[in-house]
């Protein structure tokens, strides 16, 4: 994959970036995938926001339809549905019904109901541990490599567990240019990423949302839960992510990425320090 | 929990499905579901594109589009009357509801879901793309301009009437924007060693 690699002669670095900027705004990595249901969310949503404005539905009703839109699905798999809580129904409270609690608001944080398996930290998840040699984590059967090999040493797995994680009702959907998709089985879920340092071995587990920390944070957490499980929590630069250090494990922090709506959509633990490491 | 999805389409859909007139009626309060679901489907896919490289990550991308979307379907028959390119006017909107968004309430996320309805998870797809995450590190309305302009390719004029500011601050902008990702860039290109 070309970089900023080239010809160092060039001119005109202006150019080189507005070259660069179209070439990434025409990657298909910006696609973002959607469940088949999407649209009918959306005219469900809309039907409901009328009818909010035209203020003639009974308490009943409006309980119905918020209930019905959130039942409807979310509009792409990788949006919880707690993101679609009605802003428009702030005060009616009954979308909640159907949602199952896992925090609160208060400083109790989530308890770690999930066994063992679904833990990610201190040291790593699994049998899949932070500066576990490369070969080791080979010999685990679970990776199935993600990205080649690069100059810097550095490669990437998936973490594909053939277990319980089976449940999960993956939808083949078609993909975002309306094709369908490649293959008939769904693919195996990935439960986890992992960076691995061909010199120094595992450097950092990027979790999937079936994930917790020992703490029981996770995707889709709120950063005012996730500051109260970590009080030394460093908030995030823009564009950045929120880092904490694992009590447990001297070497590794943990990185959580916020969504714009302060949830966590995204957490990794890894070596405070390595190669590999962005 | 509700976890699978409806074996139809949400009740009271399909009801009025066979209901609606062919034209919406100006008196009713019947939505143009019709048209609107089909323009919903066309758009999508773009529209998420779209939000994606606005709001820099997949959830903040449907986020945007999802509630851009049903606002305009409220209202379908009006903003179909008075642009005549709802496309247009819901990239606009998108935008507009990106920049404006930090000075919003943000929604309260009072439940960490359980995260079995997901579909496939997919991890970030552009971690290893540098100018990306200077991009994402860029201020809303910085981050608004580039897009416009290297996305949308609009021109200055058109970036300006598009986010209601004039052309100076346009250009400024642009050029803050830009000489914050080239600085970033040279730091990631000597900082990596690739």
């Amino acid at each position: 994959m070309t970089t900023d690699e080239r010809d160092s002669g060039r001119p005109d670095p202006q150019r080189d970036l507005d070259a660069e900027l179209r070439r990434l705004f025409a990657d298909d990595r910006l696609d973002v995938p959607v469940s088949r249901h999407a649209s009918a969310t959306v005219v469900a949503g809309a039907r409901r926001r009328r009818r909010n404005r035209m203020a003639m539905a009974t308490a009943g009703g409006v309980a119905a339809m918020a209930a019905i839109v959130f039942a409807a699905a979310t509009l792409s798999g990788l949006v919880h549905p707690t993101d679609r809580v009605s802003a428009a129904d702030p005060s009616s409270g009954i979308v909640l019904s159907t949602t199952i609690t896992t925090t609160t608001p208060t400083a109790a944080p989530p308890s770690a109901q999930a066994d063992s398996a679904a833990v990610l930290g201190p040291d790593g998840y699994g049998d899949l541990l932070l500066g576990m040699s490369w070969q080791d984590a080979l010999a685990s059967g679970e990776l199935r490599q993600s990205a080649p090999l690069s100059s810097a040493g550095c490669l990437r797995y998936s973490v594909v567990v053939d277990t319980p994680v089976r449940k999960l009702p993956v939808t083949p959907t078609p993909n975002a240019s309306g094709s369908a998709p490649a293959t008939a089985l769904p693919p195996l879920p990935v439960v986890a990423e992992l960076v691995v340092s061909v010199r120094n071995g595992v450097v950092q587990v990027i979790a999937g949302p079936l994930l917790r920390t020992p703490e029981g944070v996770g995707v889709g957490t709120s950063r005012d839960v996730l500051a109260d499980v970590y009080p030394k929590l460093v908030a995030p630069t823009r564009g950045g992510a929120a880092v904490t250090a694992v009590v447990a494990n001297p070497k590794a922090v943990y990185m959580f990425d916020l969504s714009g709506t302060g949830v966590v959509t995204s957490f990794s633990l890894r070596l405070a320090k390595s190669d590999c490491l962005g | 929990m509700v976890a699978a999805m409806p074996a139809t389409a949400p009740a009271g859909l399909d009801a009025d499905h066979d209901a609606l007139p062919a034209v919406p009626t100006t008196r009713s309060h019947a939505l143009a579901s019709e048209d609107f679901g089909e323009f919903v489907v066309a758009a999508l896919p773009g529209l998420l594109r779209y939000g994606h490289a606005l709001a820099g990550n997949p959830h903040d991308a449907a986020d945007l589009v999802q509630g851009v979307l049903e606002r305009i379907g409220a209202r379908w028959s009006t903003i179909v009357r008075r642009t005549g390119d709802p496309l247009a006017y819901a990239r606009r909107a998108m935008v507009n509801a990106h920049v404006s968004r930090w000075r919003r309430t943000r929604r309260e996320s009072l439940v960490a879901d359980l995260p079995d309805t997901s579909a496939v998870w997919q991890p970030d797809k552009f971690a290893d793309e540098p100018l990306w995450q200077a991009l994402r590190a860029l201020p809303p309305r910085q981050r608004a301009v580039i897009v416009l302009r290297y996305y949308d390719d609009l021109s200055e004029a058109e970036i300006a009437h598009t986010l209601g500011i004039s052309r100076g601050t346009v250009k400024s902008q642009a050029n803050k924007a830009m000489s914050a990702l080239r600085t970033r860039m040279g730091a990631t290109a000597e900082g990596r060693g690739r």
